[in-house]
């Protein structure tokens, strides 16, 4: 050990030496620990929410969304019909990192209840998609989703038995309203809040001839309802079978959701954007595709930037604690005038002495950031364990927000308190280097 | 132990300047004196003569105004901070009036300090202040705080910091000047013999009679300047 380690450790725990300066020290460490504790909570705070979050959007929402070119956003508008969509599906299927392929809807139509009317985005459902109809389920809040994967199954036992004529298959549809789980928030300004209650969709088809719009209505009957924790889905979103190879539409059945949409789920959500350029290029031209990051980017962009101001307005904690370390090193100095002289007497170099206490002030500046990570990561673990930061859990769907400390977000704080900590020893240790050992031993 | 050793004073001077420009105090007005190896000078003065800024002069611990000191080949007089520094280190031992031990630091570790500096391994070293502490009679005493210890051992283990490195200069300040009579004779004692015993040319500034006497030559500082010392 440099014997200007020595010093400095042996400085730190003299059991003589000013009351002042040993206050100083100790408010110097707690204060750097407390900084970096609330930088750890904090940003474990931030990334919990953020976590929690993401995964909402991936309950809800693709990995990544392939659809035509045509359509405004693929998220939140249908693009083009995909009736070829089993084709389109196994050659997403083929590029590596793709897990699942399937199809789905994003129409916009209107909800009509007996309150009122509301926009609803219709997200088909699938009857071969088990991983759609899983996550329906996941945040069902009433009602049964699994009618959205029989609806069309039973339809099409149902026609085959009737081999009725047209007409015959159209009165059986309108005997059977089409099943629909609603969002909370969507259900409750349509009024279609009870399991049972019956309402319409209204949509529509823009024909290439100026001003004629064909609008279609369909019977719905609500089937469940669900809570998704995300404000936008439970406010538009309402999920109804996909109907795949559904031909023609008439006043009796209008087609509300036909697959316009591949959904994909990647291996790995963080590889989405690799996978996005692999499809593109086996997919080639007149194809869209979106991945969740993409599609989500100004909400992630607006956590992010929040989980930065918050990081930076806690560094300044930091910062001020980092001052007393300064002091404390500046009082440690002039106590100990004579003993630095004495060293420079023996022969240490005023290099040595600066070591001394940059050691000094590195000791203490460890010593907090060690404490501080161990202090926010205790918080951290109290919080996950009695769920200190609890939220209406109506308007969240989520009961707490977890602390998620993630390995770089406990080093960084810590690293980065050290590092000032650093910088805070370095005038009051030139100071001391500049002692003039003639001077100090004349007087003292 | 080397013998050739020779520390060469010529016309050394220095001047305190006053703070706001006034008349400034000179102090040395040309010293000269030279020493060998294993020789012991007394400089003998009233207080304030100048003989604590003649040994910072010689140590290189201050800059002359003019002259020059030289310790073997090395010039202390033109020589830079860190070389200064070094200088001492290696080929220099100091006593202070004052002990002026580490408060915080055993005695053994404080006898084995200037090693530590010096860069030598800390087991090397602590042997060495074993050793040395051994010679001014204090193994009893190596594992006990600075300020555990009397007066008398203070200073003797200052002794030993001084001479633990085998220094070819040992330079003491007023050694006993804060020691009762009987601890100021055994310090005296203890830091000619060792100092002599290493080889070490040794130069000690001192009101005490007895340790002037004890000394191979006596200079007196005057006026500045150095004169025999007839009183002693």
């Amino acid at each position: 050990m440099p014997y200007e380690l020595f010093l400095a450790l042996r400085y730190l725990r003299a059991r003589r030496g000013g009351r002042v300066v040993k206050v100083t020290a100790l408010a110097a460490v707690f204060g750097v620990a407390f900084g970096v504790a609330a930088l750890v909570v904090a940003l474990a705070l931030a990334n919990g929410f953020r976590d929690e979050l993401r995964d909402k959007i991936l309950k809800g929402t693709a990995h990544l969304t392939v659809a035509r070119t045509g359509g405004a956003s693929v998220a939140r508008a249908g693009g083009a019909s995909l009736d070829d969509w089993r084709a389109v599906a196994a050659r997403v299927r083929a590029v590596a990192g793709v897990a699942t392929a399937e199809p789905t809807s994003y129409e916009g139509a209107l909800l009509s209840g007996p309150e009122g009317a509301s926009y609803a985005v219709l997200r088909g459902v699938s009857a071969d998609s088990p991983r759609a109809l899983a996550e329906v389920k996941r945040t069902l809040l009433r009602g049964s989703a699994d009618e959205l994967a029989s609806a069309f199954v039973d339809k099409e036992i149902a026609r085959t038995e009737s081999a009725g004529s047209p007409s015959a298959q159209g009165d059986a549809d309108e005997e059977t309203p089409l099943p629909v789980v609603v969002g909370e928030e969507l259900a409750a300004r349509t009024g279609l809040g009870r399991v049972g209650s019956e309402g319409w969709i209204v949509s529509g088809e823009a024909s290439t001839l100026p001003q004629l719009f064909t609008p279609r209505t369909r019977r719905v009957r609500v089937a469940g309802l669900f809570r998704s924790g995300l404000h936008d889905y439970d406010a538009a979103w309402a999920y109804v079978p996909l109907e795949e190879g559904a031909t023609g539409n008439t006043q009796a059945h209008a087609t509300v959701a036909r697959p316009s949409v591949i959904s994909v789920e990647a291996h790995d959500i963080y590889a989405t954007g690799e996978v996005a350029a692999s499809l593109r290029g086996a997919l080639g031209e007149g194809w869209t595709v979106v991945d969740w990051r993409e599609a989500n980017r100004p909400l992630f962009a607006a956590l992010e930037l929040e989980r930065r101001t918050v990081a930076f307005i806690i560094m300044l904690i930091v910062v001020v604690a980092a001052l007393n370390i300064t002091t404390a090193l500046a009082l440690l100095v002039v106590e100990r005038r004579a003993e630095i002289a004495v060293l420079r007497v023996l022969g240490a170099s005023a290099r040595s002495v600066t070591a001394i206490f940059v050691a000094e002030g590195a000791l203490v500046g460890a010593a907090g950031a060690l404490l501080g990570v161990a202090l926010g990561l205790l918080v951290c673990a109290l919080g996950n364990r009695y769920e200190l930061v609890r939220l209406p859990a109506d308007v969240y769907s989520l009961s707490a927000v977890p602390f998620h400390p993630h390995a770089r977000d406990v080093l960084l704080p810590a690293l980065a308190a050290f590092a000032i900590s650093l910088v805070a020893t370095l005038h009051p240790a030139r100071t001391a280097a500049r002692t003039r050992p003639a001077e100090v031993l004349r007087h003292e | 132990m080397t013998h050739d050793f020779k520390l060469t004073v010529e016309e050394l001077r220095k001047t305190f300047r006053a703070p706001r420009g006034g008349a400034g105090l000179e102090v040395l007005r040309g010293v000269s004196f030279a020493l060998a190896s294993g020789e012991a000078l007394a400089v003998v003065g009233d207080s304030g003569a100048g003989k604590t800024t003649l040994l910072h002069l010689v140590g290189g611990l201050e800059r002359a105004d003019g002259g020059s000191v030289r310790a073997g080949h090395f010039d202390v007089t033109r020589a830079g901070e860190e070389a200064l520094a070094r200088f001492r280190g290696r080929e220099v031992g100091f006593v202070f009036q004052s002990h002026r031990l580490l408060p915080d630091l055993t005695a053994a570790e404080n006898v084995a300090l200037p090693l530590l500096v010096a860069r030598r391994r800390r087991r090397d070293a602590l042997d060495a202040a074993a050793e040395m502490l051994a010679a001014v009679g204090l193994s009893h005493r190596a594992a006990h705080l600075a300020g555990e210890l009397s007066g008398g051992e203070q200073q003797r283990a200052a002794v030993a910091r001084a001479l633990v490195t085998r220094p070819r200069l040992l330079l003491a300040d007023e050694p006993t000047g804060n020691l009762d009579a009987h601890n100021a004779s055994e310090v005296g004692r203890l830091l000619l013999s060792l100092g002599r015993e290493r080889g070490a040319a040794v130069v000690v500034a001192t009101h005490s009679e007895a340790l002037a006497r004890s000394c191979d030559r006596r200079l007196a500082l005057r006026d500045g300047l150095l004169g025999e010392a007839a009183d002693f």
